[in-house]
């Protein structure tokens, strides 16, 4: 037996008992009986107290009784539960994680997280509604399952076969652990049932959840009061997986054909060694051996990253990762790409550009650079455009990518402190940001740098002594790398790391965002012909999508992780990445308790069925006040 | 029936007062008197008053006046001196049955005063039969005016009709009342006080009709309620109400306080028994559960009262 309430039991013990003794010696009914003389009882009573002062403590049924009603009831508010089946009127929620983590295959069984989950839901089904001998009568119970978000399975029923039936449905997803609209769905349904009665109807429901406990959003969330949430815990605590956690392609600046696959990996636990496997298109270009880093069998988990290719891939292509390897959860060891086609190099410089600055950018090898006459001149449609500083004057840059020489453009939220410029030479560099990587700045000397101030979202790439000197910015519709002082009025454009700067700078505004990359959770927002539907189809899935007059249309949120193809009438397929690269969702650790702010639900004997008894606990109560009223009246 | 609350019917009749043949089987007893006593007239019994009895007691000088009847010629034939002879004058007997019929006496099964006016009936009747005088006094209670001067066996109905007609109720002071009954004119003999003497002043009853010259006994009459309650239904938490006084006292009936109750019970009757004695009388405690055959023929037999 457990309690909900041990606290409020025992103060109300606590704050009764001692009262009840006193009135009890107060107050205490005594039946008269007539005697022929009280001489020898008075004196007998006043010898006994002579000889036992705490006399009045000894065995009274009627207060024995009382004591022990008392107890009863604080018994009964401390809401003890034991096994059997539901009471009568209980209502319960089963909450059922249906994360990607409850994919994963822990036990010997070779059974999911999540059919265990269901087997326990099952169980408990029985148990509330199988009835016993003591709880012939079930309450009600409601079935939801969470993952991204909250679906109610089951509304409250009494109806065991509807339950089942209803756990036995349920599917795994890949989506990452959010239990908290669940929750909040929950506590709506556990406060009131009827949509019609604005009055809550019934006691708080019991809310369980049955979960591998790796549920990061619970941890903000307080248990309210009067809420009971019992944790019935599935999975391991210590398996051994690999998951990915990035997985990009980047095509080489001036070559744009040659791909290269970015690859990160997280391993858990003692994992064994694994064969990552490349494949474009179906077909397998690259296999590489993958083994836990050091340190991994000591860390709760260890990451690996590692860089495929480069791969000459003239055309758009779909990359499929796959790591060969036995692992917890097989489900999170394959990703996927959808790789656009290369994209030549365009460059758009405006005048006057100094030539130093021009023969860096042509060491670029573009497929252009045009150069405009002025900002009004400007045309879309380039990869990025230079801007020398007089060329912009007070305007803000129009949407696009830009890089910006001599100054820094209204709109980026960098400010001058003063009109003052001083010669410095650069103090700091964010070395690890895109266009800083391999960029030396150690001899750079600057003639007449202004002191620039770098507000919040602004990367300052370098930093002078007064203020900063290179920014790097994407405001909404833009990327923008601006160099704050004029290059010209320095050494760098005779340094050997302008160059690398220029080749960063222009790859980095170039990046084509990854295309058609989705994680579970995510709606697919889809382009096709206005007014025609179009065939999704994906793992475990075929659907037909509708277009609207603008040609456009959505699906989700997505489920299952995978490759999604978009077969469009007329049109060549789209095809559409969905990865669950979620780093917290793919460790599977499974939680013994399940946190939440100011509290930590232990966890349930798994399948066991614990039933309030408060019910029958007061129902002892009346016939112990029963047998007490007839002592009194004998 | 609560506790010590009497059963059995008061009885209307002298064969239920004293049932079975009970007085039938007391032709041939008498009450004893262990020295002579002063009686209203000459009877049977051995006197102090030396005179016209037949058992001799003593010489004396011839005085003139002296019957001449009395001088003992021999002595003179021998001695050459008159000398008289001194007989014991022999009076009647008296005895007095004094019941105790305060409120504290209708309690108990068999019911106290019940027992009580059935042992005084069958004294009574063994002094009538005996030809002693016998004298009925109630201490308390409504009982019908006193009884004297009876005598004979034939006045066993008058004394069955005034034990039939007496009830107990109320208090009595048995000190002022035995001392007023014991120092009227009228002879000395057995008294023979009946009660639970649960209150103050037997002793001091007691001394009072011994100096006074009764040869005193009581008969303490204590019911099975009294002698032990835990064994006769006392239990739980009571208020114990005094049926002849005001008050009450509360109790949790437990073995510890019926241990204090014997204990004190026991103290009470030695230290009774020790003032009776004192006081010049004598102390026969009678439990109202025994049967009246013993009482009478064993118990009081023994005792001294009857032979």
């Amino acid at each position: 037996m457990n309690f909900l309430s041990p606290i409020a039991g025992l103060l109300l013990a606590a704050a009764v008992l001692p009262p009840l003794l006193l009135l009890w010696f107060l107050k205490l009914r005594r039946s008269r009986t007539p005697v022929s003389s009280q001489r020898l009882w008075r004196e007998a009573i006043e010898d006994m107290r002579a000889n036992a002062p705490f006399q009045r403590l000894r065995w009274r049924w009627l207060l024995v009784l009382q004591i022990v009603i008392l107890l009863l009831i604080a018994l009964a508010i401390a809401r003890p539960r034991v096994q059997g089946a539901g009471e009568s009127g209980q209502r319960t929620i089963l909450l059922i994680d249906t994360s990607g983590s409850m994919r994963a295959v822990d036990t010997t069984d070779g059974r999911s997280r999540l059919e265990h989950a269901k087997d326990i839901a099952l169980a408990r089904i029985d148990a509330l509604h199988g009835g016993g001998a003591l709880f012939s009568e079930s309450g009600e119970t409601m079935v939801l399952s969470f993952s991204g978000d909250a679906v109610v399975e089951c509304r409250f029923t009494s109806s065991a076969a509807e339950l089942r039936r209803s756990v036995e449905e349920i599917t795994p997803s890949d989506q990452s652990t959010h239990a908290v609209p669940a929750l909040r769905l929950a506590r709506a349904y556990a406060t009131n049932t009827d949509p019609e009665s604005p009055w809550p109807v019934g006691g708080p429901a019991v809310i369980e959840c049955i979960s591998d406990g790796r549920i990061p959003d619970l941890a903000d969330r307080f248990l309210e009061a009067g809420e009971s949430l019992v944790y019935h815990r599935v999975g391991s605590a210590d398996p051994a997986n690999w998951s990915f956690s990035v997985v990009a392609a980047d095509r080489d600046v001036r070559d744009p054909r040659q791909v290269r696959v970015l690859i990160g990996l997280v391993a858990e636990g003692d994992v064994p060694d694994g064969e990552l496997v490349l494949r474009v298109d179906g077909g397998v270009v690259a296999t590489r051996s993958t083994s836990a880093p050091d340190g991994a069998d000591d860390e709760p988990f260890a990451r690996l990253d590692m860089v495929l290719g480069p791969y000459t891939l003239d055309a758009g292509a779909n990359v499929e990762v796959e790591l060969l390897v036995s692992d917890a959860n097989p489900a999170d060891n394959v990703v996927w790409l959808e790789l656009p086609p290369p994209n030549p190099l365009r460059v758009q410089a405006i005048a006057p550009i100094p030539d130093l600055i021009r023969f860096g950018l042509e060491s670029l090898d573009p497929a252009s650079l045009d150069v405009v006459d002025s900002p009004e001149a400007f045309q879309p449609g380039y990869d990025f455009t230079v801007w020398p500083a007089e060329s912009f004057g007070d305007t803000v840059l129009p949407e696009g990518r830009h890089l910006v020489l001599g100054g820094v453009p209204n709109g980026l939220g960098v400010t001058q402190d003063n009109d003052q410029t001083t010669p410095a030479v650069v103090m700091a560099t964010e070395a690890l940001h895109p266009v800083m990587r391999g960029v030396g700045v150690g001899r750079l000397e600057i003639l007449n740098a202004p002191a620039w101030k770098g507000s919040r979202g602004v990367t300052e790439l370098m930093s002078g002594p007064s203020g900063g000197l290179v920014f790097a910015a994407e405001p909404v519709g833009r990327r923008v790398v601006a160099v704050g002082f004029d290059p010209m009025e320095s050494n760098w454009p005779a340094l050997p790391g302008f160059v690398a700067f220029l080749a960063n700078t222009a790859s980095w505004l170039a990046e084509v965002p990854e295309a058609n990359a989705f994680e579970p959770g995510d709606v697919l927002r889809l382009q096709g012909v206005p007014g025609t539907n179009a065939m999704l189809s994906g793992p475990n899935l075929e659907v037909e999508v509708p277009f609207d007059l603008d040609g456009r249309g959505q699906f989700g949120p997505l489920r299952t992780a995978g490759r999604y193809v978009l077969q469009s009438t007329g049109q060549r397929p789209a095809g559409y990445a969905v990865n669950r690269t979620d780093v917290e969702e793919n460790l599977l650790g499974s939680s013994e308790v399940l946190q939440l702010r100011g509290s930590a639900i232990g966890e349930e004997a798994s399948g066991s069925a614990r039933q309030s008894v408060r019910g029958w606990i007061l129902l002892i109560v009346l016939a112990v006040l029963v047998g007490e009223w007839w002592l009194w009246r004998r | 029936m609560r506790f010590g609350e009497t059963r059995d019917p008061a009885p209307t009749t002298m064969e239920e007062l004293a049932p079975g043949g009970l007085l039938a089987k007391l032709s041939r007893m008498d009450v004893v008197a262990r020295r002579a006593v002063r009686g209203a007239r000459s009877g049977e019994r051995r006197s102090r008053k030396r005179g016209g009895g037949l058992e001799f007691a003593e010489h004396r000088d011839y005085e003139p006046g002296d019957d001449l009847r009395f001088v003992d010629w021999n002595v003179f034939a021998r001695l050459d001196r008159l000398v008289t002879k001194v007989f014991i004058e022999e009076e009647d007997l008296t005895v007095a049955l004094l019941i105790d019929a305060s409120a504290s006496m209708d309690w108990g099964n068999p019911n106290k005063f019940l027992f009580a006016r059935r042992m005084a009936l069958c004294l009574g009747v063994v002094a009538l039969r005996a030809g002693h005088r016998l004298r009925v006094h109630g201490l308390g209670g409504a009982c019908p005016s006193d009884l004297a001067g009876l005598r004979g066996g034939s006045r066993a109905l008058p004394l069955s009709r005034w034990l039939l007609d007496a009830r107990a109720g109320g208090e009595s002071d048995l000190a002022e009342r035995v001392g007023r009954v014991s120092g009227g004119r009228q002879g000395r003999g057995v008294l023979i006080m009946l009660s639970d003497c649960l209150e103050d002043g037997p002793a001091d009853a007691v001394r009072r009709a011994v100096s006074s010259g009764w040869e005193t006994w009581v008969l303490r009459t204590l019911c099975p309620e009294e002698l032990d309650p835990g064994a006769n239904g006392l239990a739980g938490d009571l208020r114990l109400e005094d049926v002849e006084k005001e008050g009450a006292v509360e109790i949790t009936v437990n073995r510890s306080l019926l241990q204090s109750y014997h204990a004190r019970l026991d103290a009470d009757r030695l230290q009774l028994e020790s003032d009776v004695r004192r006081a010049g009388g004598r102390l026969v405690e009678l439990d109202t559960s025994l049967d009246p055959e013993l009482v009478l023929f064993e118990l009081l037999r023994r005792g001294g009262l009857l032979r």
